[in-house]
């Protein structure tokens, strides 16, 4: 049975790590000259400022997946309340049987309960989920745009 | 099988274009082969008509025997 559950961030950063892997090769662009660095410290930092949401799927105890985000005010809108943007998430392909839906239900639930007014995610243009995000009551509000300078 | 179950099996049946008789309570998502998009949808015709099932038990949904337990 696939479970969801917060979790702190260095123990699954340990865990995590084959996973940081196979997502970054399914999924990033420009792989030669945007190498997959994640800054520990940064994550430590945000998670002691409170500004740090990790959730994990795990299949009888064994991680498949995540959710990781950010959770705090928007400096453009800081009495609208807490507002959670997705940093990355993640399924492993062959657990892909509805665990992603249930990773944003489970997401977009616990936010409710912390009262956060808002969240945001998104998604690559090669792995576009706007089918499932618009059936699961989320709006396509924005567009997101990379140049690389190297 | 219970009126909840035959109902819930006529769905989920008539929106996979499955037989009735290959689901059963011990059917799991994967055993039904639908992603993420399609358990929405799926959820979402049988929410249609027999109800909603509660944002916190959707993660626990395994099996079709789990989404009667979780049906009002």
């Amino acid at each position: 049975m696939i479970t969801f559950q917060e979790e702190q961030f260095d123990p699954f950063f340990n865990e995590a790590q084959d996973l940081f892997r196979e997502h970054w090769q399914e999924l990033a662009l420009n792989q030669v000259k945007i190498p997959m660095d994640l800054d520990r410290e940064r994550y430590q930092n945000l998670e002691k400022s409170g500004m740090l949401f990790v959730l994990t799927a795990r299949k009888d105890g064994q991680l498949i997946g995540y959710l990781v985000a950010f959770p705090m005010t928007h400096p453009h809108y800081k009495s609208a309340g807490l507002m959670c943007l997705t940093d990355m998430y993640y399924i492993q392909p062959e657990h892909r049987k509805g665990a992603g839906a249930k990773l944003f239900i489970e997401f977009e639930r616990r936010m409710k309960e912390r009262g956060a007014v808002q969240i945001m995610t998104g998604c690559k243009r090669h792995q576009d989920h706007t089918a499932l995000f618009e059936k699961l009551g989320w709006t396509n509000s924005d567009l997101t745009f990379v140049k690389v300078l190297v | 099988m219970t009126f909840k179950l035959a109902h819930l099996t006529a769905i989920i049946a008539r929106e996979l274009e499955k037989s009735a008789d290959s689901i059963s309570a011990s059917t799991t998502l994967e055993d039904l082969g639908i992603d993420s998009l399609e358990f929405i949808e799926l959820l979402q015709a049988i929410e249609d008509e027999m109800g909603r099932v509660p944002d916190h038990a959707i993660a626990h949904i395994e099996t079709v025997g789990d989404i009667v337990k979780y049906l009002p």
